[in-house]
C-alpha cells in the first residue's frame, strides 16, 4: 500500500457530524490526491469496504470527492479519472463497492465510461445502477438499454422502459408499444408513461385512452397522465390536428370532472 | 442531464367552475364537494386521508383540516404491515388514491416521497397540504408546480410563515416594492443566521447494517431513492440525515426559515442567479456541517444561509432592508397608486373557493429552490451558477445530475 496515499486520506474528515475545523487542509489533501489520479484510482478503490463491513468513511468521502474534482476538470483529465474508475468494475471487488463507483460515475462519467456501464446492464448485482448512471450520462445509454430489453428480467424491464422514456428514444418506440399491454400493472404503466414521452400517432393515443378507460383509481390517473403527455408531444411534432383529437377525448371523459377540465383548458389554449 | 420536467409559463391557477375528486369511474361522476358556482356550502364534509403517520403526520393532518369539516378515511405508513386493513388502515398509498370518497391528502412521509405522492394525488383529483420540505431534489418541485397546474388541485406546502409576513406591514411595503417593478436594481440583503439544525441532523458516517423490521416495506420506504442495506438511522425521523431521503438540517428546516423571506421579497417566481459556498468537503451518503452559503438574484438582492455552526460566520455584507426612500419622488406616487398585494388563501379556504393557496406549488417550489441551490453547493464545494428560467445550472454537468438525478423505477417525475 502507498504509504503516501494512506497519509492523504488520514488528513481528510469523516465527513457528517465530524467535520474538520478548517476546510483547507483537507482540500489541500484532496488535490494532492487529485494529482495522483488517475494512477491512484486502483488502489483508493481496493480500500472501500462493503456496506458490512464499513469503517471506510475517509475513503469514501476521498473517492467521492475526487469524482467532484474530476467533474471540474478538463475533459481530458475527467475522462482518464473516469476510465481508471470504470476498469476497476473489472477487478475484485465486492459489489456493494461497485455500486459506489457506479454512482460516482453517475456524477462525473462521460461517454468514455458508457460501454463499461452497458456491459453491466446485465449483471443481477449492478444493473440497475448501471442503468441509472447512464441515463445521467446519456451518451450511449439508449442504444445499450434497446440492446439489452428483449432479454431483460422484470424488474430491469422496468428500469429500462422508464429511463428510455426518460431520454425520449423514439427509436425504442417498436418496444414499448406491447408492453402497454402487459398483464403486469406495473410494467403497463411505466411502459406507457414511456409511450406518453415518445409516441408519435393517433394510434398511441388511442392505445393509451383505452387504457385510461381500463384503468381504475391511482392507475387510471397515471394513464390519463401519460395521454396529456402525449397530447403535448404531438403538439411538439406539429401534429395539431391529432393533439386536439386526443384532448377532445379527453374533454369528453366524464364530463364536469377536472380531467375534462383540463383538456379543455388546453383545447381553449390554443384555439 | 436527462429528460427535464417540461417547464411551464407563469403559473395559472384557473378558478373555473367546479371539479371533481374522482377521475371518470363510469364517466359521469358529479363532483361531490362542490356544488353550483365552484362554492363549496359550509356543511360539506370531505373525506380525507393521511400518508405518512410519523413524528410529523398528525401535525400535518390537523393544519389540512383547518377551516374544514373532513371525516378522516384513511391512514397510510409502509411500517403498518402488523395492521393494515386495506379499509382505514394502509401501508401502500397508491391504495388510498384509489378511493374516489378521500378528496383531501395530508403528506407527511420524508421527503423523497413528497413529490410523488403529491402528483400522484394531483393526477387522482385530490387537494393536497404537504409537509415541508416540499421536495428532495431540484427537478421534483418543478414536476410538481406542473401537475397542479395541468389539474388546477390545491396545493399548500406544510409552513405557514408567509401568512406571517402578510401580516407585517414592512414585510407588505418591501413585497409590493419588489413585485411593482419600480426597483431595478435591488440593494437588498438577507442574513438568515442559526437555526436549521446543521449538526442535529448531519449523519453518521458509520452505521451498522441491521435486519429490516418485520412491519416496514422497506422497498417501498426507499422508494425512488436507491435500495439500500437497512440501517436503522436510515428511517424513523433521522431519514433527514441522508441525502438519499432529505437534505439534512438545511433541506428539513430551510423552507420555515426562507417562505417568508421568499413572498416579502417577491421571488415566488424566479430564482437566484449566482451561489458561492464555505463548507468542507461532503460525504457522499450522509448529510453534514457547512458555513455559510451567499446566493445572489439577478436583480442584485443577496440571501446569506449563516449555520452559525461551522467555521468563521459570514461577515462580508450587513443586513440591508429596502424601503420608499429607495425610489424617487415620482415612483413612491405610482407604487402608492398600485394595489396592495392580495391576501394570501389558507389551505382550508383555498380548497373552498377553488382557489390558490398562499403556499402553492410554484411558490413552495421557488422557495425549497433556494435550500436545493444551497445544498448542492455545499455537495460539489464549490461556487455555481444558475439560470432561474431554464432551472439549470450554468456549465456544471455535476450540478445538474445532482439537481435532476434519475429516480429508482417505478417511480418517475
Amino acid at each position: 500500500m502507498n504509504a503516501e496515499l494512506n497519509a492523504l486520506i488520514a488528513r481528510l474528515p469523516e465527513g457528517g457530524t465530524k467535520p474538520p475545523q478548517d476546510a483547507q487542509p483537507a482540500r489541500e489533501a484532496l488535490q494532492q490526491l487529485w494529482s495522483q489520479c488517475p494512477a491512484a484510482v486502483p488502489e483508493l478503490v481496493a480500500l472501500l469496504q462493503p456496506a458490512a463491513t464499513g469503517g471506510d468513511a475517509r475513503v469514501r468521502l476521498a473517492v467521492h470527492n475526487l469524482a467532484t474534482l474530476a467533474s471540474a476538470a478538463q475533459d481530458q483529465e475527467r475522462a482518464a479519472f473516469c476510465k481508471a474508475l470504470a476498469a476497476t468494475l473489472q477487478a475484485d471487488h465486492p459489489a456493494d463497492v461497485k455500486v459506489f463507483v457506479i454512482q460516482q460515475l453517475q456524477l462525473c462519467g462521460g461517454e468514455e465510461v458508457s460501454p463499461a456501464l452497458a456491459a453491466l446492464l446485465a449483471d443481477a448485482n449492478l444493473g440497475e445502477a448501471a442503468a441509472q448512471a447512464l441515463l445521467a450520462i446519456e451518451a450511449g445509454a439508449a442504444a445499450a438499454y434497446r440492446q439489452a430489453l428483449p432479454s431483460a428480467n422484470e424488474r430491469m424491464q422496468l428500469v429500462l422502459v422508464q429511463n428510455l422514456g426518460m431520454l425520449r428514444d423514439t427509436e425504442a418506440l417498436a418496444l414499448v408499444r406491447p408492453l402497454v399491454a402487459s398483464e403486469d400493472q406495473q410494467l403497463r404503466l411505466t411502459a406507457a408513461a414511456t409511450l406518453g414521452r415518445i409516441g408519435n400517432s393517433i394510434a398511441d393515443a388511442n392505445t393509451l385512452l383505452a387504457l385510461a378507460r381500463r384503468e381504475q383509481g391511482y392507475a387510471q390517473g397515471k394513464a390519463v397522465d401519460a395521454c396529456f403527455d402525449l397530447a403535448e408531444r404531438l403538439g411538439e411534432l406539429g401534429k395539431d390536428a391529432e393533439r386536439r383529437q386526443l384532448l377532445g377525448e379527453l374533454a369528453s371523459l366524464g364530463k364536469g370532472n377536472y380531467v375534462s377540465q383540463a383538456a379543455e383548458r388546453q383545447l381553449a389554449a390554443t384555439k | 442531464m436527462a429528460a427535464l420536467p417540461r417547464k411551464v409559463n407563469r403559473r395559472r391557477f384557473l378558478q373555473t367552475t367546479a371539479a371533481a375528486s374522482s377521475v371518470f369511474g363510469t364517466f359521469t361522476i358529479v363532483p361531490r364537494h362542490v356544488l353550483g358556482q365552484g362554492q363549496v356550502p359550509p356543511s360539506e364534509t370531505f373525506g380525507g386521508a393521511l400518508i405518512g403517520v410519523g413524528g410529523r403526520g398528525p401535525g400535518t393532518y390537523s393544519e389540512m383540516c383547518k377551516g374544514l369539516n373532513v371525516k378522516k378515511l384513511a391512514d397510510c405508513d409502509v411500517k403498518f404491515g402488523d395492521r393494515a386493513d386495506q379499509k382505514t388502515v394502509y401501508t401502500d398509498f397508491r391504495r388510498v388514491l384509489d378511493r374516489q370518497d378521500i378528496d383531501l391528502i395530508a403528506i407527511a412521509t420524508p421527503p423523497h416521497w413528497h413529490a410523488l405522492i403529491s402528483i400522484a394525488a394531483a393526477q387522482a383529483g385530490k387537494d393536497v397540504l404537504c409537509e415541508k420540505p416540499m421536495t428532495r431534489t431540484l427537478g421534483e418541485g418543478r414536476a410538481v408546480a406542473n401537475a397542479f397546474e395541468r389539474y388546477n388541485r390545491v396545493f399548500q406546502v406544510g409552513t405557514f410563515g408567509r401568512f406571517g409576513a402578510y401580516g407585517n406591514e414592512q414585510a407588505r411595503l418591501t413585497h409590493k416594492i419588489m413585485r411593482s417593478g419600480l426597483l431595478p436594481k435591488c440593494e437588498g440583503v438577507v442574513i438568515q443566521r442559526g437555526g436549521v439544525k446543521v449538526r442535529q441532523w448531519s449523519g453518521d458516517p458509520e452505521t451498522k447494517l441491521a435486519e429490516v423490521p418485520p412491519n416496514l416495506d422497506w422497498d417501498l420506504y426507499c422508494g425512488p431513492s436507491p435500495l439500500k442495506p437497512f440501517t436503522p438511522s436510515r428511517f424513523g425521523g433521522s431519514h433527514r440525515k441522508w441525502w438519499d431521503y432529505d437534505n439534512g438540517g438545511l433541506g428539513d428546516m430551510g423552507q420555515h426559515k426562507f417562505d417568508p423571506i421568499n413572498w416579502t421579497w417577491g421571488k415566488d417566481d424566479t430564482s437566484p442567479v449566482e451561489i458561492e459556498v464555505h463548507a468542507p468537503p461532503a460525504h457522499p451518503e450522509v448529510t453534514g456541517m457547512w458555513g455559510w452559503v451567499k446566493l445572489k438574484y439577478a436583480d442584485g438582492l443577496t440571501i446569506v444561509m449563516d449555520s452559525g455552526e461551522w467555521g468563521e460566520p459570514f461577515a462580508e455584507l450587513q443586513p440591508r432592508d429596502i424601503g420608499l426612500n429607495d425610489l424617487s419622488e415620482a415612483d413612491q406616487a405610482r407604487l402608492k397608486a398600485l394595489p396592495d398585494p392580495e391576501p394570501l388563501l389558507s389551505f382550508g379556504e383555498a380548497v373552498k373557493q377553488r382557489k390558490q393557496a398562499g403556499g402553492h406549488a410554484e411558490a413552495a417550489h421557488r422557495t425549497v429552490t433556494l435550500l436545493h441551490l444551497a445544498n448542492i453547493a455545499i455537495r460539489l464545494g464549490r461556487n455555481l451558477k444558475y439560470d432561474p428560467v431554464k432551472e439549470e445550472f450554468v456549465g456544471d454537468e455535476e450540478a445538474n445530475r445532482l439537481a435532476y438525478p434519475p429516480l429508482r423505477a417505478p417511480w418517475h417525475v
